[in-house]
């Protein structure tokens, strides 16, 4: 009966490492075949910004990192592998640039170190449990015989045919003696620490016993002892090399392609050059992360720069019920002039305009507005627009607009 | 507190020493560990500023596209030359400071053989061209470089830096920060001499 139901508490354990292990390899490894943008994310997350301390070239806004970012979504788009993407990196800014040391180098230390340590810490746990069961797995012997055991050991000390010798059990078994000679010479004699004093010397006296070979009955206690810790040590020892297992696979592979675990999960849809990336991949990104409103602003301008008005319009508005944004209302009232819709984008420009009155894009979209909707004031906005940003590539047609109209 | 009062009072683990002998190991392995691991964190902290470029004494990389004049420069188009190619920008103030310098380094040894070459980096081209008007303007190409990329591939770590390209291609020296005469005085000028080419 109680192998049985350590056989099924074996098996349970073993069906729990074996989830584990699967979800470290699932989280671990790609998931799918993630986008293009995903992928940029990915290994732009594991390379160090030029120009910034410790940040990586994912996560910083600085000078150089957008246009690392854009070498990166640039050859990942061409079919180059994560790492030959990484080397271009290390061929121009040296190794140090990998955020993650390369476990070709001296960082090889920093990736076994938890290959080493997990087992390691293991093996020390599982020596000390098996230390501590040993004497557990042989009390099942009732009280009362312990404290038989406790007594003879000590009449035995006291009458000298008992003497410890110098080996750890021997001191042990010195000290129980005294923790016991102790406990009874107390005036106020304290029942639970006799008790637990006796416990103790038994303990001691059975495990000091047992390295004696003349003392064949507890000898074989512990041979007994020890067949009952078997399948339970082999379960241990499995266990352990499943977590040794688990982590020699997680570091395998995240050292080898460039999904490590650590590269964040917010993708930035953005980045420059995210109109390379198709309608379908955004919606999948928006589909992954519904809550994402930078998810759905990308999907926006995809639908945008398709010509999917609608879709282009529900996806800002998702982006705006989530995070309202002053960026994303403009996009939004510049779709709608664009889609031919410029009375209802009028009010928000209007409202925009007043909060950012020296901003070209707005004024320009104003400035179209009022034009499109017969508003007199549209040449006067446009032509502050002009003023404000002379060079701007809409600002030819603009000038054309005004002098035809 | 001696080991057999501790004991009396049921506190101290009781079987102390026969677990010693396992415990220092396992401490010992544990330091070693923690040093290694600090010991080659605290080497890659330590290396993380501006630095030579991991260019130099590989090829350079190349350098193409449209210029702030309006042309398009390549810079295969000067094999066998010995060029300079500075990064900068007009918001980045040493390279305000040490645009003088390479003007006069131009025209003392522009006749020796030295080409110029600059890359523009996230600038808007009307500052971009008022900065070098201001210095009466620059006798060499200006590569536009509007999102970074090419800064990026010559492996620039922060602007202003320049890098010395030898005849055989190769880069041959690279200066972070601002420059000074020294640094022309060491590398170029011996390069162009010949003495530099392989």
């Amino acid at each position: 009966m109680s192998s049985l139901r350590r056989v099924a508490g074996g098996l349970a354990v073993l069906a729990v490492l074996a989830v584990a292990v699967l979800g470290l390899v699932r989280a671990a490894g790609d998931g799918g075949r993630p986008s293009l943008e995903e992928r940029v994310a990915a290994v732009a997350g594991t390379i160090r910004c030029p120009t910034c301390q410790g940040l990586s070239v994912e996560d910083s806004s600085s000078v150089l990192a957008g246009g690392a970012r854009a070498i990166i979504e640039r050859q990942l788009a061409e079919g180059r592998t994560p790492d030959q993407v990484r080397q271009y990196f290390v061929d121009r800014y040296g190794e140090q640039v990998l955020l993650s040391p390369d476990p070709a180098g001296p960082g090889l230390v920093v990736w076994l170190a938890p290959a080493l340590g997990v087992p390691l810490v293991g093996v020390l746990v599982w020596a000390r449990l098996r230390r501590s069961r040993r004497p557990a797995a042989g009390a099942p012997l009732p009280a009362p015989a312990a404290a038989g055991d406790a007594r003879a050991a000590l009449a035995d000390y006291r009458e000298g045919r008992l003497v410890p010798d110098d080996s750890p059990a021997g001191d042990a078994l010195l000290g129980a003696l005294r923790a016991r000679q102790l406990a009874g010479t107390d005036e106020l004699v304290d029942e639970d620490g006799v008790r637990r004093a006796e416990l103790r010397l038994a303990a001691a006296h059975r495990r000091y016993a047992a390295r004696l070979p003349s003392a064949a009955g507890a000898t074989g206690r512990q041979a007994v002892t020890d067949g009952a810790a078997l399948p339970r040590r082999v379960l241990t020892v499995g266990s352990l090399v499943l977590v040794a297992g688990a982590a020699v696979v997680a570091v395998v592979l995240t050292a080898g392609d460039g999904t490590p675990a650590a590269a964040g999960p917010q993708a930035q849809p953005e980045v420059e050059g995210s109109s390379a990336t198709g309608p379908e991949e955004l919606l999948v990104a928006t589909q992954q992360r519904p809550d994402d409103p930078a998810a759905w602003v990308a999907l926006g301008r995809a639908y945008d720069h398709a010509g999917e008005y609608a879709d282009a319009l529900a996806a800002y508005d998702r982006a705006l019920a989530l995070r309202p944004a002053d960026d994303v209302v403009l996009l939004r009232a510049g779709l709608l002039v664009r889609a031919g819709s410029p009375a209802e984008a009028l009010p928000v420009l209007a409202e925009l305009a007043g909060r950012y009155p020296d901003e070209p894009d707005v004024l320009l979209l104003l400035g179209l507005a009022q034009d499109r909707t017969g508003d007199a004031q549209g040449a006067t906005t446009l032509r502050r627009f002009l003023e404000l940003d002379p060079d701007s590539p809409a600002a030819p047609g603009v000038r054309r607009l005004l002098e035809g109209g | 507190m001696s080991a057999p009062d501790a004991v009396a009072q049921g506190t101290a683990p009781p079987e102390e020493s026969p677990r010693r002998p396992l415990r220092r190991p396992a401490a010992v392995v544990l330091v070693v560990l923690v040093a290694l691991t600090g010991i080659v964190l605290a080497g890659r902290l330590g290396s993380t500023g501006p630095q030579d470029s991991a260019l130099l004494d590989g090829p350079a990389p190349g350098l193409t596209g449209p210029t702030l004049d309006g042309g398009t420069f390549e810079l295969a188009d000067w094999d066998g030359e010995v060029v300079l190619v500075n990064v900068w920008a007009s918001w980045c103030a040493p390279c305000r400071r040490e645009q003088p310098l390479l003007l006069e380094a131009h025209s003392a040894l522009g006749p020796q053989g030295l080409r110029i070459v600059g890359i523009d980096v996230r600038d808007d081209a009307d500052d971009a061209r008022a900065f070098l008007a201001e210095h009466g303007g620059a006798p060499w190409p200006n590569v536009v470089d509007p999102d970074g990329v090419r800064a990026v591939e010559w492996g620039t770590f922060a602007l202003p830096e320049t890098y010395l390209v030898g005849r055989d291609g190769s880069v041959v020296a690279k200066a972070s920060g601002e420059l000074d005469a020294a640094w022309i005085d060491e590398h170029v000028v011996p390069l162009l001499a010949g003495e530099g080419a392989p």
